[in-house]
C-alpha cells in the first residue's frame, strides 16, 4: 500500500492517475446503501419508542392483572371461607345423619326381633290351630259322609216310593181316561159322523175270533185284541155297520195309534165290515199328529173337567 | 516498497482525513472536471460505513 500522507500527495496520485477515476466509480456504494444507517438509526429510534410504549402498556397491564389477582384471590379467599363454612356444617349435618341411621338401623333391629318372636308365636298358633281344623275336618268328613250314607239311602227309599206311586198313578190315569172315554164313547162316534149301537165286550171279541183263523196272529197280538179299550158297533147315515177300534191314554202316543190302526184291520178282517181307528186321550204325542192329519186315526180329546172326581 | 497507486489508497487517504474532500472537489472543478468531484462525494458519503466495517474488522483481528 502506497502512503498518502499529505493533500499534494492525494492530488498528485489523481492527477497522475486518471483511469482511478472509473475504479473509484466502481467502488461507489449504491444510495440504497448509504441511506442504510439513517434508516437503521431511525429504526432504532421507532424501536426505542415502541419499547417504551410497550413498557408502559405491560406496566398498566402488571397493574390490571395485579388488581384482578388482589380480586380473585380475595373472592377465592372467600370462596374458601364459604366452602369450610358448607364443609363444616356438612360434617356436622352427616354426623347428625348418622347417629340418627344408627339409631333406625338399631331400632329396625329391635323390630326385626320382635317381628321375629311374634312370627315364631304365631306359626306355633297356627300349626296348632291347623292342627285342629285338620282334626275338625276330619270329624266332620266323617259324619258328612255318614250323613251322605243316609240321604242316600233315604233318596234311594223315596225313590222307589215315587217310582210305585207314579206307577200306580200311571194306572190310575189310564183307568180314569178309560172311564171318563167310555162315558163319552156316543160322543166319540158322532164326532166320527157315526151312530153309536153299542160298546163290544171282551166276550164279543173273543166270541168274533172263535171260529176264525189266527193261525198267523200272536198270542200278544190276539190278547192285545181281545183286551182293547173300546170296541163301538156303529151305524153310518145309509144304516150300514161300522166298527171303531179306541185306544184310550192320558197321552196318547205311537203305541196307542199303532194299536187302534192294527185292531181296526182285524175288526174288518174279522167281521167283513168297515172299521176305523181312534185314539182318546187328555194329552196326545206330537209325533202322532200325521197320521191325525190323515185321518188314518181320529183323535178325540178328553175334557180335564170329564177327569174329575165327583 | 510498492509505489501503485490504488483505489484502495486513495479511499483510505479520504476517510482518514475527510478535510481534504473539499479542497480537492474544487482543485477538479477548477480544471473544469465535475465527474471527479461527484464521485469524491459519493465516495465521502460512505466513509462512515466503511470505517465501521473498519472496525469491526480490528476487533476481530484483535480477537
Amino acid at each position: 500500500m502506497a502512503a498518502l500522507d499529505t493533500f499534494a500527495d492525494l492530488m498528485q496520485a489523481l492527477d497522475e492517475n486518471p483511469q482511478l477515476g472509473e475504479v473509484l466509480a466502481a467502488r461507489l456504494l449504491p444510495p440504497e446503501l448509504l441511506a442504510l444507517p439513517q434508516q437503521v438509526a431511525e429504526l432504532a429510534a421507532g424501536m426505542k419508542q415502541h419499547a417504551q410504549a410497550n413498557k408502559e402498556q405491560f406496566a398498566a397491564l402488571d397493574q390490571k392483572v395485579e388488581k384482578y389477582h388482589q380480586a380473585n384471590r380475595e373472592q377465592i379467599s372467600a370462596l374458601d371461607q364459604k366452602v369450610e363454612k358448607y364443609q363444616q356444617s356438612n360434617r356436622e349435618q352427616f354426623a347428625a345423619l348418622n347417629q340418627q341411621v344408627a339409631a333406625n338401623t338399631q331400632q329396625i333391629s329391635d323390630l326385626d326381633q320382635k317381628v321375629e318372636k311374634y312370627q315364631q308365636s304365631n306359626n306355633a298358633r297356627f300349626d296348632a290351630l291347623e292342627q285342629k281344623v285338620e282334626e275338625h275336618q276330619q270329624a266332620n268328613n266323617a259324619r258328612f259322609d255318614a250323613q251322605d250314607r243316609r240321604m242316600d239311602e233315604h233318596q234311594q227309599s223315596n225313590d222307589r216310593h215315587f217310582w210305585r206311586i207314579e206307577d200306580t198313578l200311571k194306572y190310575l190315569k189310564a183307568s180314569h181316561a178309560r172311564n171318563s172315554a167310555l162315558r163319552s164313547a156316543a160322543t166319540l162316534a158322532r164326532r166320527m159322523g157315526l151312530r153309536r149301537i153299542r160298546n163290544l165286550t171282551e166276550d164279543d171279541l173273543l166270541d168274533m175270533t172263535y171260529d176264525a183263523d189266527t193261525s198267523d196272529l200272536s198270542d200278544n197280538v190276539l190278547d192285545s185284541f181281545h183286551l182293547a179299550d173300546l170296541v163301538m158297533e156303529t151305524t153310518d147315515a145309509d144304516g150300514e155297520t161300522h166298527y171303531i177300534a179306541v185306544e184310550i191314554s192320558f197321552t196318547a202316543d205311537e203305541r196307542d195309534t199303532g194299536r187302534a190302526i192294527r185292531n181296526a184291520a182285524l175288526l174288518t178282517r174279522f167281521t167283513g165290515k168297515a172299521a176305523r181307528a181312534a185314539v182318546a186321550g187328555i194329552y196326545q204325542d206330537n209325533r202322532i199328529q200325521p197320521q191325525i192329519d190323515s185321518g188314518e186315526v181320529f183323535w178325540h180329546r178328553l175334557r180335564r173337567d170329564e177327569l174329575e172326581v165327583e | 516498497m510498492d509505489t501503485t497507486i490504488t483505489a484502495d489508497d486513495i479511499i483510505r487517504a479520504l476517510d482518514d482525513h475527510p478535510q481534504w474532500l473539499e479542497p480537492l472537489c474544487a482543485h477538479f472543478r477548477a480544471r473544469g472536471d465535475t465527474e471527479m468531484p461527484y464521485i469524491l462525494e459519493r465516495l465521502a458519503a460512505g466513509r462512515e460505513y466503511r470505517l465501521a466495517a473498519r472496525r469491526r474488522q480490528e476487533a476481530g483481528n484483535e480477537q
